[in-house]
């Protein structure tokens, strides 16, 4: 069943240089208790689909489509039930902790906000509560580091705090913006870890928004390839590493450590630019003219969805 | 060749009583052109401060740091210049390491302001560059801000190709990349050093990455640095 369902999203953004086409006719579903994986380079429009969700685009953005969160459609509820969802059903873990966090408040103020903010309890109490949290994220002294103030802390416990906060209210949907940028090899291990378990304890489903194929393979259930604001796979994790078959997919495999580094040829398109045909063309190996002129759509084929003339 | 001897190093913090933390404590090693040396180590561990003593960006406590056989302590000014075009540092962060209110054009032509190549042989060096870097003419009337983390990347790396050098510290320069961009920046590099016979000291916390580009590798571990392959 279905806790999130997206459909035919689209978000552009008004610059001085033009119009920037972010996200492009975007539909997914997420399930109750799974974990979807978003995947695809820097600036193809991951974390815009992110804040549409939370409506947390800034002015200049045009959104169209649909978001359909438990019966309601996000883009159509004003503003005031849109706050009382933020934090509470739809949290978010954005992908800077050093920024994320007020550098003027005490971790603890800030773990505790959510139930302040929901729950209008006191300022005792949420202190108490976040104490809870930090000992539940594994902090080693949860009393003192409520004290504390985000300078103090690794970028590492900055990011298990975020995470303490997004988790406090048992949220049904945890967005996870790039939970892991910037940390260690071993950090990103643990993080992920428990940000996993966490969320299998409280039943929750996760939208995890990640560059790092690593992190999707070991947590996800299904991964949606992203390449210029479209979707151009999306297909169950084990087959995605199994068996990739969009060949920007199979480029970012090829990519990986293990498979020696072989890098995908040439530049991410503009986004303000309109190329005709498939987004990838240009860097295609096997790109034919009707990839030129002609856009794919989605094919369906057994569990997944693939963007390609390949398999038509 | 670049050989470090004896470095010591130490961090004062704290006030008013400041307490001393010996950060690099006796570090001798060589470093080779054409060569790869792979520096790993937690954060903290003092990594890109070896890396910025190296390119003469900070001195050392105690130690000696010679370049080809001189000691760069006593270089008089023109060969401290030299030393200084020679040994190049392409930095973690590419936006930051890009002036933000300059065009790529304006910030290419800096450099080569700098080693005064007369104006109308700029445009050619510049193209020149950027077809080594593996970008087009296209990106010279953009912002730093306009372009993509692994683009930026390349623009630094241009504008230390275009000082010629012998040796480049790499420090972390495909950490904050993706993984694919990862591998373009990593391929770009093991290409030069093909072509031109760069020396690298590559800085990094992640294993593969170290692995896939070094020859030899060391790990630095309480300001100590342990070599453990060489190359």
């Amino acid at each position: 069943m279905s806790l999130l369902t997206v459909e035919r999203l689209n978000v552009v953004f008004t610059t001085y240089q033009g119009k920037v086409k972010a996200v492009k006719n975007v539909s997914m579903t997420i399930n109750y208790q799974e974990t979807l994986a978003l995947i695809g380079e820097t600036g193809c429009g991951k974390s815009v689909i992110a804040q549409s969700i939370l409506r947390l685009l800034p002015n200049n953005a045009q959104i169209n489509g649909s978001i359909i969160f438990q019966g309601r459609d996000l883009l159509l509820v004003d503003e005031k039930t849109m706050a009382s969802i933020r934090g509470k059903e739809i949290a978010i873990i954005f992908q800077n902790p050093s920024l994320a966090l007020n550098p003027v408040y005490s971790i603890g103020w800030q773990v505790g906000e959510p139930f302040r903010i929901h729950q209008g309890v006191d300022r005792n109490q949420s202190i108490q509560e976040s104490v809870r949290l930090l000992s539940y994220m594994k902090f080693d002294k949860p009393e003192s580091a409520v004290k504390m103030y985000p300078f103090e802390f690794s970028g590492g416990m900055n990011q298990r705090a975020l995470i303490a906060s997004a988790l406090a209210l048992h949220p049904n949907l945890i967005i996870a913006d790039e939970p892991t940028q910037g940390l260690d090899r071993t950090l990103i291990k643990q993080i992920i870890e428990q940000l996993d378990r966490a969320r299998k304890i409280h039943s929750s489903s996760m939208l995890l928004i990640t560059h790092d194929l690593t992190v999707a393979r070991s947590i996800s259930d299904w991964i949606m390839v992203m390449y210029a604001g479209e979707i151009v796979e999306q297909v169950p994790t084990l087959d995605f590493f199994q068996s990739p078959m969009h060949p920007y997919s199979q480029g970012l495999l090829r990519s990986l450590p293990e498979n020696g580094f072989h890098p995908i040829p040439g530049q991410s398109p503009s986004m303000i630019e309109n190329l005709s045909g498939c987004q990838f063309h240009p860097r295609c190996q096997w790109a034919r003219e009707q990839c030129r002129w002609e856009k794919p759509g989605l094919f369906p084929i057994n569990r997944r969805m693939v963007r390609c003339f390949l398999y038509d | 060749m670049i050989e470090l001897q004896n470095i010591f190093y130490e961090y004062s913090k704290g006030w008013p009583r400041k307490q001393h933390q010996i950060v690099l404590s006796d570090i001798s090693v060589k470093l080779c052109m054409g060569k790869t040396f792979g520096l790993m180590g937690h954060s903290g561990t003092g990594k890109t401060t070896l890396g910025k003593i190296v390119v003469g960006l900070i001195k050392p406590y105690l130690g000696k740091i010679s370049f080809h056989g001189k000691d760069i302590s006593q270089l008089a000014s023109p060969d401290w210049l030299f030393f200084r075009r020679k040994v190049q540092m392409l930095f973690q962060d590419p936006q930051g390491s890009l002036n933000p209110k300059k065009r790529i054009d304006a910030s290419l032509r800096d450099i080569l302001n700098i080693t005064k190549i007369p104006f109308n042989q700029q445009k050619q060096a510049i193209e020149d560059v950027l077809k080594t870097v593996g970008l087009s003419t296209d990106f010279l009337l953009r912002y730093p801000a306009q372009l993509s983390g692994g683009q930026n990347q390349r623009i630094s790396l241009a504008r230390i190709l275009l000082l010629k050098p012998e040796f480049i510290v790499l420090d972390e320069p495909t950490s904050a990349l993706d993984i694919s961009v990862q591998a373009q920046i990593l391929f770009l590099l093991r290409e030069l050093q093909k072509n031109h016979g760069l020396g690298y000291l590559f800085i990094s916390h992640d294993p593969e990455v170290i692995q896939y580009m070094s020859h030899s590798i060391g790990i630095l571990k309480d300001g100590n640095l342990d070599i453990i392959q060489e190359g």
